[in-house]
């Protein structure tokens, strides 16, 4: 059987094997309670303002290419994964929208794995990037509340 | 509210913020976690064991502030 799409992203973005599973709930409340501290941060430090729109933007990455991943699965095995409908459901969306969310995440996983066999570390490279754009956004964007708090 | 009300209401902040500070402490744990599963089968095993005393201290730090011990 050939390599699915799914197989080849993880194969590129996962730099090893976890040695413990850890519960996905537990996981995810870890990262709310991350996330409640950066928005504590940016009250303080409003230059993080971009950085939370990049991130809110990484997160829907997430969903379209978690969406993609099982509708392929789905198709190999429905025991394998939820089709790009029920994922649909779950998130209130409609067939339609469902569907271009599966083609966007088709689109990252394929754009993701061609930049992994093209530059080294590409992913953090790719993190590292968006970080400083955000940044670079706000320094131009907020030079004037800069120049108050400096004086 | 009695005079007990700000010592208990205290009390809970101080219970509050130990299990808020246990979780932050889980969370360092899974992450330390993580970077040893990046590093496992690298060859560096010195570095393995330097995240595994850390490791080690994050359930000292648990265990000390663990409430009602």
């Amino acid at each position: 059987m050939s390599e699915t799409l799914s197989d080849r992203f993880i194969h590129a973005v996962r730099r090893r094997q976890p040695k413990h599973v850890i519960d996905g709930a537990e996981y995810v409340e870890m990262l709310w309670r991350m996330i409640r501290a950066l928005e504590l941060r940016a009250i303080d430090d409003p230059e993080l303002l971009p950085q939370a729109v990049a991130l809110a933007q990484r997160l829907d990455e997430v969903v379209n290419v978690a969406l993609a991943a099982n509708a392929e699965r789905y198709a190999i095995d429905p025991r394998l994964g939820a089709s790009a409908a029920e994922c649909g459901r779950i998130l209130g969306a409609s067939k339609q929208a469902a569907s271009q969310r599966r083609a966007r995440g088709k689109a990252i996983m394929a754009a993701r794995i061609a930049a992994a066999g093209a530059i080294p570390f590409a992913e953090a490279k790719r993190e590292r990037a968006a970080i400083d754009a955000a940044a670079e956004h706000a320094v131009t964007n907020l030079a004037d509340f800069r120049a108050r708090r400096a004086s | 509210m009695g005079p007990w009300g700000a010592a208990a209401t205290a009390a809970t902040g101080r219970r509050e913020l130990i299990a808020e500070a246990e979780r932050y402490l889980s969370d360092a744990y899974r992450l330390l976690g993580d970077a040893a599963d990046c590093l496992r089968g690298l060859g560096i095993p010195d570095a393995l064991a330097a995240i595994g005393s850390a490791k080690d201290k994050i359930n000292d730090a648990k265990n000390i502030t663990r409430p009602g011990d």
